[in-house]
């Protein structure tokens, strides 16, 4: 028994033949989807009461003449075989044919439109499930810190060596430091050395070798006198008186040269603990000297390396900073992608499918919203009657 | 204050002409002024000398002095002119001698000048030398 019903010019389905009743729900599933889709939505028994809507009773079934046509072999049914014919007074004439043969090329035109959205949308589910995935495993492996993990190896060994050779300027400051010292302390030592022989080998004292002598006494005559025989004793008297004088005059100028060369023995000794004292003096200021260099040495290779860590702090801290902004983005972008950055590796997130994009999901409201339109339209425009409607064969 | 070598060698031929100068001059004036000596001595004896003589044939004009005559009065003048002379000849070694002692102690002052002088000179240099050591630490510190 079938449920197809002969109709005159057209094959027309009764729902409550006996054929379609057994066939039943095994019936009914072996429709495809497009196929339910047409019964559910173009077979309305009361806009059909009407002549608003489509007789679809052909659709499911396998006697369909034009069940497996592809749109051209339907448009060739029409116009030759399916009964249509002009002046007959149904509303079959070429006009009409070819608008049903218009619209049913809309309508196929559709369904692929709408398939290949379908598989765009498919295909964009698929890579942005991909993406997400990537993303999460990204994420949650930690590759993403790689790049930051090379550059702080990268600042720290940098910091080693800028350490080492802030060390190094250092001890070389030490060095130059020391040498100077003791070239300088070398020649001032050199120049008092110099000094100190030179006073040694000319002691100033002229005064050391000088003596006062008395002088030789006076002829008393005393042969002339005693040719006359004149004692001479008076004339003794008299020259030792002036002796005794002389002697006083040499005694006196004799202190007066013990005088002067203690002076300058004095003036000898002085000069010498002058020069030792200015030794010291420069000795004692160079020191002074080194240790105010080595001071401002130190100090330098203390600002230098607080310089240096502050320096690689704040690149440390530049890189740390990028890189949590990186996991922020990256899970902004799992989260945005309906993701969850939580958790550990990759699990039901590969499972999950991110929404459409909006742009596939414009397409397929157009696409709807077209084919909403066009099945509704297009029999009143072509003037649809209350006869056998060829669309219903089109589009089975 | 930069450390010159030639600037203390120049000082120091400036400081031995001068002193040497001045020597010879001082020495030309003492050798002159003992030449002046020995001949007023020369000339104070030949006075005497000549003197003498004179004294005792005057005595003896008065007949104080002669065969078996030994006059009191001829003894005593005799002796004054003796102690006339060692009295004179006395104070003109002992005037002689001050001038040399004079001329002495005024040249070993003057040794003793310039040798202060060279002494000063060396100690100026060592202190230079000193300084200069500082300045060039200075500079090798790069701190001047």
């Amino acid at each position: 028994m079938s449920n197809i019903e002969n109709d005159g010019a057209v094959y027309a389905w009764n729902p409550n033949s006996r054929g379609r009743e057994d066939a039943g729900a095994a019936g009914r599933g072996a429709l495809s989807a497009q196929q339910r889709e047409w019964q559910d939505v173009y077979y309305n028994p009361e806009l059909r009461a009407q002549g608003l809507a489509n007789d679809n009773r052909m659709i499911g079934t396998k006697t369909t003449p034009t069940w497996n046509m592809n749109p051209m072999d339907q448009l060739a049914a029409l116009f030759g075989n399916s009964g249509f014919s002009s002046g007959s007074g149904s509303g079959n004439s070429g006009a009409t044919r070819l608008g049903f043969a218009e619209l049913a090329y809309k309508k196929a035109k559709d369904a692929q439109d709408r398939q290949d959205a379908l598989d765009a949308l498919a295909y964009e589910r698929t890579q942005e499930a991909r993406k997400l995935t990537g993303l999460t495993d990204y994420y949650k492996s930690g590759q993403y810190g790689q790049g930051f993990d090379a550059l702080l190896k990268m600042i720290g060994d940098q910091g080693k060596v800028s350490e080492a050779a802030i060390g190094d300027a250092y001890e070389r400051a030490l060095t130059n430091l020391s040498e100077g010292y003791g070239a300088a302390k070398g020649l001032g030592d050199t120049g008092y050395s110099a000094l100190n022989a030179y006073l040694a080998a000319n002691p100033n004292n002229p005064y050391a070798g000088m003596t006062a002598s008395a002088g030789t006494p006076a002829d008393a005559l005393s042969n002339y006198l005693s040719a006359y025989g004149v004692s001479d004793l008076p004339v003794q008297g008299q020259i030792q008186a002036d002796l005794l004088q002389t002697q006083q005059g040499a005694a006196n100028f004799q202190n007066l040269l013990d005088t002067l060369s203690a002076v300058a023995q004095q003036g000898a000794g002085s000069r010498g603990a002058e020069s030792q004292m200015a030794q010291l003096l420069f000795n004692t200021g160079l020191g002074q000297e080194r240790a105010g260099y080595q001071s401002q040495a130190e100090n330098a290779r203390a600002q230098a390396l607080a310089a240096l860590q502050q320096a690689m702090f704040q690149s440390r801290f530049g890189v740390e900073q990028d890189r949590m902004n990186l996991a922020n983005q990256l899970a902004q972008s799992i989260a945005a992608a309906g993701g969850s950055s939580s958790g550990s590796g990759s699990g039901d997130d590969k499972d999950k499918t991110p929404p459409p994009s909006a742009a596939v999901e414009q397409l397929l409201k157009e696409i709807a919203a077209r084919q909403e339109a066009g099945t509704q339209r297009d029999p009143v425009q072509i003037g649809f009657g209350g006869g056998g409607n060829p669309f219903e064969q089109m589009m089975v | 204050m930069s450390y010159n070598p030639a600037d203390y060698e120049a000082r120091r031929r400036g400081y031995t002409q001068q002193y040497a100068a001045t020597g010879a001059m001082n020495s030309y004036a003492n050798f002159l002024s003992q030449q002046r000596g020995t001949r007023e001595r020369q000339r104070m004896l030949r006075q005497y000398d000549e003197a003498q003589p004179k004294v005792v044939s005057a005595y003896s004009r008065r007949g104080m002095l002669g065969p078996n005559v030994r006059s009191g009065v001829f003894a005593r003048g005799l002796q004054e002119l003796a102690k006339q002379r060692a009295r004179n000849l006395s104070e003109f070694d002992q005037g002689q001698m001050e001038q040399q002692r004079a001329y002495d102690l005024g040249e070993a002052q003057r040794l003793e000048a310039f040798r202060n002088q060279l002494a000063d000179m060396e100690m100026e240099k060592a202190n230079t030398i000193a300084n200069a050591a500082r300045q060039l630490y200075q500079r090798r510190m790069g701190m001047v």
